[in-house]
């Protein structure tokens, strides 16, 4: 092993030993207060980051991991992303004594699988990733078993994520089975046995598509989203998904460019599907964390359509979508954080009637969040929508890019008639919400991110 | 010594029977265990594929299967307990707590 090669793990040693101490510090013979636990986790989640800043960029380590700009923007973003959820998960009372050392430390091994998983060279140590991510969250949709739902919620997810599983793997054993490697550089040179090849990245598609909620395989989303603790929904709702994104946006387009043709009309499916579909469903649903489901389901859709596109344009594209749609989600979903009653979370539209009035800076990022996840300039979703489309059309899929508008301008009837109840005359009687400082400087800071990145895409385009 | 085929149909079978073992079983362990025939499909058409192109990456393949799996379906498994310690019951039909709400008129 080089001396490089420890500089590039360097994160993910940050992520493990992080997670090692909190446990430990959690059977440490003197009580150890929740406050210190979690600037503890904090503080290894900013060594992770800052470690990326080392990185000898792009450099492979063994085979297994590669580090370039890409894993290096979406590393330290996941780690940002963990610690607003840690923040969030401290100041939200109906979990408000359990956020200890498990809790902590099940986030920070969560997150080493998602910067495991978006750094792989290696259809295995994706794989790896891919559970370490999904194991600890069984555990926190669970939490607090006692709650409604709770139990029923992980015990599906449980169920799901181990399908998934089932796929990915078959596809990544098919994989070596047509080429005799699961490395990702040396299948992406392989042009023998192209068939069995373009059925085994299928596979690893449905796998991954579990996790995404793309239509057919999206059972699992509204009931998790429901079932979850709102700051785990919002874990759910932005990083995990954008981790398995990211992975599937190395895959198809920057290794595998030639299976990615076979797989075209398969991705056009999916994206009509999940566009369509996802939008149908949220359109009359009344439970709010529900209709966030399924409207991350129709961003799905919009990202595949910059998918299917295939140029570097739409790669770019589904980048800079992804991101700023966990960026939304973090947003939105932090405020229904802050939102919530005393024992559990508010659930139906109606308990959030006239709240915007009451809480004017809540009100006002759920604002900018909503009017972003609806495409509405100069907020990043506009931007993130204008390539990804632009890059359709520029392909020649300029159908696809007519129905994506379309349903586009059919989202707007369900983004308003959220905040038409927030900021509706009359007030819901469960009374006002109790928020701590940090949620508060959480939302506001998530806001101007949104807004920032919309005026200036230059700032993440320019990293990629 | 056995054509890769043969192997690789059997393991598809293996896999397929796993799927419908899933989809047809409604008790929670019964889908567990589908689950993991499932994996041993998988693991099955790793060994053939290691065998046939000799090379050790289909036998670490499996090990790495084996390994996170088990750890996989070990908290699959406590929440299926949690469930039955909580909700009374291994059905997955009677877990139909949560699902959509669309009565309520428009606002």
């Amino acid at each position: 092993m080089h001396s490089a090669d420890l500089i590039s793990l360097a994160p993910f040693i940050a992520l493990i030993l992080g997670g090692l101490t909190i446990l430990a510090l959690g059977v440490w013979p003197k009580p150890v207060s929740t406050q210190i636990l979690t600037m503890v986790a904090i503080a290894f989640l900013f060594l992770g980051a800052v470690a990326t800043l080392f990185w000898d960029a792009p450099h492979e380590v063994n085979g297994m991991l590669v580090t370039d700009n890409l894993s290096r923007l979406f590393t330290q973003f996941f780690m940002f992303g963990t610690a607003v959820i840690i923040i969030l998960s401290s100041g939200y009372t109906p979990i408000k004594n359990e956020v200890r050392e498990e809790y902590l430390s099940l986030l920070l091994f969560s997150t080493l699988g998602m910067t495991l998983l978006i750094a792989s060279q290696n259809l295995m140590m994706a794989f790896v990733g891919l559970e370490i991510l999904t194991v600890p969250l069984f555990a926190l949709v669970a939490w607090q078993p006692a709650r409604n739902g709770a139990i029923e919620g992980g015990v599906k997810y449980a169920l799901l994520a181990g399908f998934a599983a089932a796929f990915f793997l078959y596809g990544t054993a098919l994989a070596y089975t047509s080429a005799g490697t699961i490395d990702l550089t040396v299948l992406g040179a392989v042009t023998t046995n192209a068939e069995l090849l373009a059925i085994s990245v299928t596979l690893i598609l449905v796998g991954v598509g579990f996790k995404l909620a793309l239509i057919p395989f999206h059972m699992w989303a509204p009931d998790i989203y429901q079932a979850a603790p709102a700051p785990i929904t919002a874990l759910f709702a932005s990083i995990a998904k954008v981790a398995a994104l990211v992975f599937l946006i190395r895959l198809l387009c920057m290794q595998l460019q030639h299976i990615w043709e076979a797989l075209l009309p398969l991705i056009w499916m999916l994206a009509v599907a999940s566009m369509v579909a996802g939008n149908l469903l949220a359109l009359h649903q009344q439970n709010l964390k529900r209709l966030l489901a399924y409207s991350s389901i129709a961003h799905l859709g919009y990202i595949f359509v910059a998918l299917a596109a295939g140029n570097s344009l739409g790669r770019d594209a589904a980048i800079y979508y992804a991101l700023t749609y966990a960026l939304m989600n973090l947003g939105t979903f932090a405020v229904i954080t802050a939102f919530t009653r005393h024992d559990q979370d508010r659930q139906d539209l109606e308990e959030f009637r006239g709240l915007g009035r009451r809480h004017p800076v809540l009100g006002i990022a759920m604002g900018v969040c909503l009017l972003a996840l609806a495409g509405v300039p100069p907020t990043a979703g506009f931007i993130a929508k204008l390539i990804a489309f632009g890059a359709a059309i520029e392909a020649g899929h300029t159908i696809l890019a007519i129905i994506a508008v379309l349903n586009t301008a059919l989202a707007f009837y369900y983004y308003l008639r959220i905040l038409n109840v927030f900021y509706d005359t009359n007030e819901t009687n469960l009374g006002a919400a109790q928020y701590s400082q940090g949620t508060l400087i959480i939302v506001v800071t998530i806001t101007l991110l949104i807004i920032a990145f919309g005026i200036f895409p230059e700032w993440v385009l320019g990293l990629i | 010594m056995i054509p890769l085929s043969h192997s690789l149909t059997i393991a598809a079978l293996l896999f397929v029977l796993g799927l419908a073992i899933i989809l047809l079983r409604r008790e929670l362990l019964f889908i567990l265990m589908g689950l993991e025939v499932m994996f041993n499909g998988v693991a099955l058409t790793a060994i053939a594929a290691g065998q046939y192109w000799n090379n050790p990456d289909g036998q670490v393949l499996t090990i790495f299967l084996m390994v996170v799996t088990a750890a996989e379906l070990a908290v699959a498994l406590i929440l299926v307990w949690l469930a039955f310690e909580h909700l009374k019951t291994t059905q997955v039909d009677m877990l139909t707590r949560l699902k959509d709400d669309t009565k309520g008129g428009a606002p």
